[in-house]
């Protein structure tokens, strides 16, 4: 985001402006503790604001919104509950942009491609974090080195689920990626088992 | 501005922010007494590419211990005592007369901590960071490394987990000297494979 | 001040911060992926890739401050 300047957050400030952060922050201990949510959940919790509100409400009222959201999505309160006790609206975060990961799978994948192998790149874009260069997308290489096995970092952005799955040093030709007649130049990416498909 | 001894000079936006976050990690319990002190050392004085020469002088002066570096760099390099962040997972790549290696991360910054240090101000910055995947070769002959033309380069984009480090050919005429004065011989940008020694 | 006008002697040929703020965020970082995060990369990594793909023009290391104050929400809410 551009021309909002430097953080206002003076190295002087009192803890709290007002009585209700103190709660805020309360609150949100109680319902980490509750739903289990890793730090990569709130993250996502606080991303989720609509930017209007994030942009226009303080620090303790991202945790506030993150707290509640949380609260509601993992069934400890409804949001007619919340809006209730508010007397009024109470804006949650938008929904989860990624498909949840529920279901990461057991234990880590076998690899599904060994050296030598001719693999092709997903042409995806996901909406959430991932570590898959842009421009090696929908482009074809060859597996040279099996590498070990670690936590997807796409899976690990969005909750508290994580997948290990083998990794792979992939060498692209040059001239393949580009289509400018480079020769005798490689390009190798390390990637993650599920970017891959067979070739 | 110039300061004096009652008039520090003010301090800029963003160290401001790194105060205010300073500030708000203390508060909140996260910095152990002397950390950053300590932090600052190690990485300033502590580690650095004098540790990745050595790696290299020994794998020149050493040819079992060379093709162990090959084999499992990780272990090789724990070998002389280094390792830890950014250097859990270490792969080695031999230069040849018929291969270069050179190493970048696209993403971010990811570089070898335990054997190279932190990383210099251009491997960060985007020109490098998106040309050496694009057009290495002239990349490195801006960078005054000129390779003939049928000279195989390898770039290796520090994607995952793996950190890289590039074994630099031994120069000619240095048959007889000690792994000291090999490992003086070594730079950092031969390491990342900016240069050729 | 240039701190490399000090002609302090380099082992390893050349400053690891050009300015004392540098080294501090990243001591900051490095305690925060200590403390709170139990020594996993990986949230820190992410938070940096989004900036510096946020902002490409701008200087590493406020990129770098950029990350850690994006990660502070993610920290442990002191009880």
């Amino acid at each position: 985001m551009q021309g909002f300047g430097a953080v206002d957050h003076a190295p002087a400030e009192p803890p709290f402006h007002e009585p209700w952060e103190g709660r805020a922050r309360a609150l949100l201990s109680i319902v980490a503790g509750a739903v289990r949510a890793s730090g990569g959940e709130f993250r996502h919790a606080i991303e989720r604001m609509s930017p209007g509100h994030y942009l226009t409400s303080s620090y303790y009222e991202h945790w506030l919104t993150a707290a509640a959201t949380l609260a509601v999505e993992h069934g400890l309160v409804s949001r007619e509950d919340l809006e209730v006790r508010a007397g009024g609206r109470f804006p949650l975060s938008g929904p989860v942009l990624a498909p949840p990961v529920t279901d990461p799978g057991a234990g880590v994948r076998e690899p599904r491609f060994a050296a030598g192998d001719r693999v092709r790149v997903r042409d995806w874009h996901p909406p959430g974090h991932t570590r898959c260069p842009r421009y090696v997308r929908g482009k074809t290489g060859v597996v040279v080195r099996l590498g070990g096995a670690y936590s997807v970092p796409d899976v690990e952005a969005h909750g508290t689920a994580r997948r290990h799955e083998p990794t792979y040093s992939v060498r692209f030709d040059a001239a393949s990626l580009w289509s400018d007649g480079q020769h005798g130049v490689s390009v190798h990416v390390d990637l993650w088992d599920s970017y891959l498909e067979p070739a | 501005m110039t300061e004096d001894a009652h008039h520090p000079a003010p301090l800029s936006p963003v160290e401001q922010r790194v105060a205010a976050l300073e500030a708000l990690l203390t508060e909140r319990g996260l910095i152990p007494e002397g950390f950053i002190d300590e932090t600052i050392h190690h990485y300033e004085s502590e580690i650095g590419p004098m540790n990745g020469a050595r790696v290299v002088a020994r794998a020149w002066a050493d040819p079992r211990y060379k093709e162990r570096l090959l084999a499992d760099g990780t272990a090789a390099i724990a070998e002389l005592g280094f390792g830890g962040a950014e250097g859990e997972h270490m792969v080695v790549v031999e230069n040849t007369p018929a291969v270069h290696n050179v190493i970048v991360c696209t993403l971010c910054s990811c570089y070898p901590w335990p054997t190279l240090g932190l990383p210099p101000a251009w491997y960060k910055d985007p020109p490098y960071r998106a040309r050496m995947v694009r057009e290495p070769r002239a990349v490195l002959a801006e960078m005054g490394c000129e390779l003939p033309g049928n000279v195989e380069i390898r770039v290796w984009d520090s994607s995952a987990e793996v950190r890289y480090l590039v074994l630099p050919e031994r120069p000619p005429g240095t048959g007889g000297m000690t792994e000291a004065d090999l490992a003086g011989l070594v730079t950092r940008d031969s390491m990342i494979g900016v240069a050729r020694l | 001040m240039n701190l490399s006008d000090l002609g302090v002697p380099r082992r390893n040929g050349e400053l690891a911060f050009d300015a004392p703020w540098q080294g501090r965020v990243f001591a900051l970082a490095a305690a925060v992926v200590e403390q709170a995060f139990g020594g996993d990369r990986e949230p820190f990594r992410q938070e940096l890739i989004k900036a510096i793909a946020a902002e490409p023009a701008r200087a590493y290391w406020e990129s770098w401050t950029a990350a850690l104050e994006a990660l502070v929400p993610s920290l442990p809410p002191p009880v």
